[in-house]
């Protein structure tokens, strides 16, 4: 009995045994084949140490190569926050070098985890004597490096707002850049924001072997990915009219957008104030920060595309051409001006004597303001509404910067939402027809409805982009986007003939500007400011037969248009036609012959630009359906 | 000496024990020869001091074989004696030290008194609890063997070894079982530990407590015993709270863990962790000898002593790890079946503790390596590099080959 007892215990106790041993060998099952993957992937990451090395951004040129903003070589300090803590030594040479007191530095060290092993940058764009002190002592200091960071240089300083700066990616931005992480520089505004990706390059990686000290044993020399960085970014600007432009807008708040209307290609964009971009390049100095976000004159504002102003008269030849294509004006149509037109209230002119009998040439030239009441009155909000998408206002114009606001284009819809369905009085179409009251258009949408109105009728999305070189996808060039606007030839044959006369004819707004070289066309405007002065408007383009280039000018509380704006859009076109034209190649008709001919109904083939499309328009692509309408709500958020 | 060499039988040699130790012992110097060395060395440092181990320890088993187990019954309280006078010398040089003592330095290399100390436990246990005299159903003759297991147990603790305090306990447990005590006084012995621990969840303890009383009935232990058991549960787990809000924030820190060790991955979760990884990452087939990343790079420290497992597993993967596994199911089968087949019951009984203390090791090391056990600082028998606990694996074996050479010879 007791024999038989002790057999089964120490049945019992070898079944203990084994027992456990299969309880082992159950989780190295589990361990080494159910989750292999899993602990492979933390083994590669405890045992290679990524390094990177950064790319320079690619070379920004204007539309000829010539270098816009290019990288300087900088250095940042970088630390091993394990080593570096580990040694006083270290640590008081370290406060020395970079002449910050110790608690500043050790206070940045992370303390925890897996960071205290990498490599950190305790300092970017160190200087030179820096560096020089680091390379000095750089065997005595464990832990302690320094890595080639290039870092952006700009020659001229031009163009602030269409470049944009750069900087460390914020938490926010890395939804819009979800390849990049802490530490990464990526553009924050501008064509550094917007082609970021054919601007960043790839990043280099030298794959280190370490152990758990930290101590590099080896490098898995050919794993290594060297950087490469971008090919160079053509945008579309003209280095030297930008420089024209800016000196022309020095000094002065608001903004000028020059672009080809044959193309959409953006030849100069100017915001004034301007910021460094300098300041940005480095390590960007807090109180400059401070001092930028707090300047009243909002320096990092882009006001071509991200301010809307009331466009005044400007918009008279728009409001004309509606009304020729709805059929209420005809080159036969004479409206009297006596100063004021009565609706409700007297709205005045601003000749306060008025122009007496007027046609619809010289409504234009001599900027009537009756004339347009009519019109305005006449055409009513929904057709007027109607009229301003088709040329662009109310909507984005699609450019490659981000941020562009869509301004305000009011129609029926807009005044309904506003002062409820019939809470309005048809006063305020009036308003719209000369472009005050609610009218918001940004400088870049003056500009493009500008060159509508120059080719007579082609719709080319503003672009900044024009090619880009890459190593792996060869040339990128811009593909064109454009479309005609639905409205006839002849209609903006004779609204084109009343904008030549604001410059060529003999009352025009802007008769000084005229040119024995070429004929030039325009518009001026002056836009009524509750808060202030008023702003100084001019719309211009030119030569008028061809047009090659159109501008926009925008001045805050410069008074009016023919005084201000005027001169810096004319300058600006003259320029630019001095670098594309001989003089002598532009052939000039007489203005009575012009209007003759037109009347006649023969007039139109010559005069259309249209007519030698093939040389004028670089693109023969048919008319896109993209359409303007289909973005027609105003959004009043923007 | 002759006289006992003469009565062995070779046929009565087990094989399958001796191939089961030979073989791990080998796997040891294998991946011995694969830890990357300094660099200058032909023949690693540390395969040659572990073959030089082996040797040593291959001698000491093959004398333990040879050995008449009438020497170690006669000699097994003198053993027992001097284990603990040397136990007792490095806890009183360890307080005047001021600092925990569990080596002693005898010139050619460092021994730990904690290894013979499990075998003198062991001999005397099993001298003890199969002594004409002594009666398993008494109370009062049981409290002697646990008086026998504490005294060398305080002495480790005191050290402090709590992994090597753990195994005397789990020997006890082995022999008092095989010494045929009843299942009543083994509940009583092992439920307080539960019901310390269960202590802290009421749930948990209200189903403990339920489970001990249908697991008593069953048992049919009489009234007074099952009374007393269950007082005594109460108490301990009573007690248990208080203590432990008694303790200072540390202490309780470090006893959470020592029993989860991954809730503090900068301390001894550390090697949890990587352990973990060097065995997962392994995967089926392993990354062949001498290429574990994690173990050679040294993110595993301790790598070819304490965590020498978790170096197998990333090298030699499932496959090779399940094989070993396999040698330690032989070797602990072998153990148990020698308990069984032995005359004495003396001998027997030896063979019960020493498996019972293999078994612990293999347990407690490997499950650490896992992740299933906390990091203790076991040797595992045959693999760790060393000297100390390999002899005393290698003696163990010695003693059970021993305890079967000698069919039909009288053996205690």
């Amino acid at each position: 009995m007791v024999e038989h007892d002790n057999a089964i215990r120490l049945r019992w106790l070898l079944t203990i045994s084994l027992f456990l041993i299969l309880v082992l060998w159950a989780r190295l099952f589990e361990l080494q084949v159910m989750r292999t993957d899993e602990y492979r992937r933390k083994a590669n990451a405890n045992s290679i140490r990524v390094i990177e090395e950064l790319p320079g951004r690619g070379l920004i040129v204007d539309r000829y190569g010539r270098v816009i903003v290019e990288n300087k070589p900088s250095y940042s300090l970088t630390v091993i926050p394990n080593e570096v803590r580990k040694s006083s030594n270290t640590l008081e040479e370290l406060s020395q070098i970079l002449q910050q007191p110790e608690d500043t530095i050790t206070a940045e060290l992370p303390r925890h985890g897996v960071a205290i092993y990498q490599p950190m940058k305790l300092a970017r764009d160190i200087s030179f004597p820096t560096l020089a002190a680091l390379k000095a002592r750089y065997w005595d200091l464990a832990g302690v490096s320094y890595q080639f960071e290039p870092k952006r240089s700009y020659p001229y300083g031009v163009a602030p707002h269409v470049l944009g700066y750069i900087g460390e990616i914020s938490e926010a931005e890395k939804k819009r850049f979800p390849n990049r992480k802490t530490g990464d520089i990526v553009g924050k505004q501008g064509v550094e924001r917007k082609y970021d990706d054919l601007l960043a390059g790839q990043k280099g990686y030298r794959f280190l072997e370490v152990n758990a000290l930290g101590q590099i044993i080896g490098e898995m020399a050919e794993e290594y990915l060297p950087p490469r960085s971008s090919g160079k970014l053509f945008l579309t600007l003209d280095l030297e009219l930008q420089f024209l432009a800016e000196e022309l807008m020095a000094g002065k708040i608001g903004a000028l957008v020059a672009l080809d209307p044959n193309t959409g290609e953006i030849l100069a964009m100017v915001s004034q104030p301007e910021y460094r971009l300098d300041d940005f390049a480095g390590v960007l100095r807090s109180d400059t920060w401070r001092q930028l976000q707090e300047d009243p004159g909002v320096p990092l504002l882009n006001r071509a595309t991200q301010s809307g102003y009331p466009t005044g008269s400007t918009y008279k030849p728009m409001v004309l051409a509606a009304a020729i294509e709805e059929g209420i004006v005809n080159p036969e149509t004479r409206i009297y001006c006596s100063g004021g037109y009565n609706l409700g209230r007297v709205y005045h002119c601003f000749k306060k004597e008025g122009h007496g009998t007027v046609d619809p040439l010289m409504s234009i030239e001599q900027s009537c303001d009756v004339f347009y009441y009519t019109l305005g009155h006449k055409l009513g909000a929904e057709r007027l509404g109607k009229y301003q998408r088709e040329f662009g206002f109310g909507s984005r114009t699609g450019i490659d910067i981000e941020n562009e606001i869509k301004g305000n284009a009011p129609d029926k819809k807009f005044f309904d939402r506003k002062f409820g369905a019939g809470g309005w009085s048809p006063g305020l179409t009036l308003n719209v027809a000369i472009g005050q009251g609610e009218v918001l258009a940004t400088p870049l949408q003056l500009a493009h409805y500008c060159g509508i109105m120059a080719t007579g009728g082609l719709d080319a999305t503003p672009h900044l982009f024009l090619k880009t070189h890459q190593e792996e996808m060869g040339l990128v060039e811009y593909q064109p986007q454009t479309r005609w606007v639905n409205i006839k030839p002849e209609t903006f044959a004779f609204v084109r003939e009343g904008m030549r006369r604001v410059v060529e004819g003999n009352g025009g707004t802007a008769r000084r500007f005229k040119d024995p070289r070429w004929q030039l066309a325009g518009k001026t405007g002056t836009a009524q400011n509750p808060h202030g002065d008023d702003h100084s408007l001019f719309i211009g383009f030119g030569p008028f037969e061809k047009p090659i280039i159109a501008v926009a000018v925008v001045v805050e509380n410069g008074g009016f248009g023919s005084a201000v704006a005027a001169p810096v859009a004319i300058n600006v076109i003259k320029r630019y036609l001095e670098t594309q034209i001989q003089p002598d190649s532009v052939s000039r008709l007489p203005d009575s012959l012009l209007v003759k001919l037109w009347q006649a109904g023969l007039y139109k083939t010559e005069l259309l630009p249209v007519a030698d499309s093939s040389a004028v328009y670089h693109t023969t692509s048919p008319i896109t359906a993209q359409s303007a309408t289909a973005d027609v709500e105003p959004d009043l958020a923007d | 000496m002759w006289n006992q060499i003469s009565r062995i039988k070779l046929k009565k040699l087990d094989g399958w024990l001796l191939f089961g130790v030979l073989a791990l012992t080998g796997l040891s110097l294998a991946l011995l020869v694969s830890v990357r060395s300094q660099g200058q060395d032909e023949i690693p440092y540390l395969f040659r001091r572990q073959l030089l181990y082996a040797l040593v320890g291959g001698f000491l088993m093959a004398s333990a074989a040879v050995m008449s187990p009438r020497v170690h019954f006669g000699l097994a309280y003198v053993l027992y004696g001097i284990c603990v006078a040397i136990l007792l010398g490095t806890v009183a040089w360890g307080s005047i030290a001021k600092g925990a003592v569990r080596w002693i330095d005898v010139g050619l290399f460092t021994f730990q008194p904690s290894e013979p100390a499990k075998i003198g436990l062991i001999l005397a246990l099993a001298r003890l609890t199969t002594d004409k005299k002594y009666d398993p159903d008494r109370l009062t003759h049981l409290l002697r063997a646990i008086a026998l297991t504490l005294l060398p147990l305080g002495l480790v603790m005191a050290q402090p070894d709590l992994g090597t305090s753990i195994i005397f306990a789990t020997v006890f447990l082995f022999m008092v079982i095989g010494a045929g005590t009843p299942p009543a006084y083994i509940l009583l012995l092992v439920s307080p530990v539960i019901a310390a621990i269960t202590s802290f969840h009421i749930l948990v303890f209200i189903g403990f407590i339920l489970t001990l009383i249908i697991v008593a009935w069953r048992m049919k232990i009489f009234m007074g015993l099952f009374v007393f058991i269950l007082a005594v549960n109460l108490a301990i787990s009573a007690a248990t709270p208080m203590l432990w809000n008694h303790l200072k924030p540390y202490q309780q820190q470090r006893l959470i863990t020592f029993i989860n060790p991954e809730a503090d991955p900068k301390g001894s979760g550390y090697q949890i962790i990587q352990s973990k990884v060097a065995v997962g990452s392994g995967g089926v087939a392993g990354k062949g000898l001498g290429k574990g990343s994690q173990t050679q790079l040294m993110f595993l420290p301790e790598q070819h002593t304490d965590f020498v497992f978790s170096m197998l597993s990333e090298e030699l993967g499932f496959l090779g790890a399940s094989a070993a596994l396999l040698l330690y199911a032989l070797v602990l089968f072998r153990g148990f079946r020698a308990a069984q087949r032995c005359q004495g019951r003396y001998t027997a009984l030896v063979c019960v503790g020493l498996s019972a203390m293999l078994t612990a090791h293999i347990f407690i090391n490997i499950g650490m390596a896992v992740g299933l056990m906390p990091v203790t600082g076991l040797p595992l028998p045959f693999l760790s590099y060393g000297g100390s606990f390999l002899w005393t694996a290698m003696v163990s074996a010695g003693i059970i080959l021993g305890a079967q050479f000698r069919w039909g010879d009288y053996t205690p």
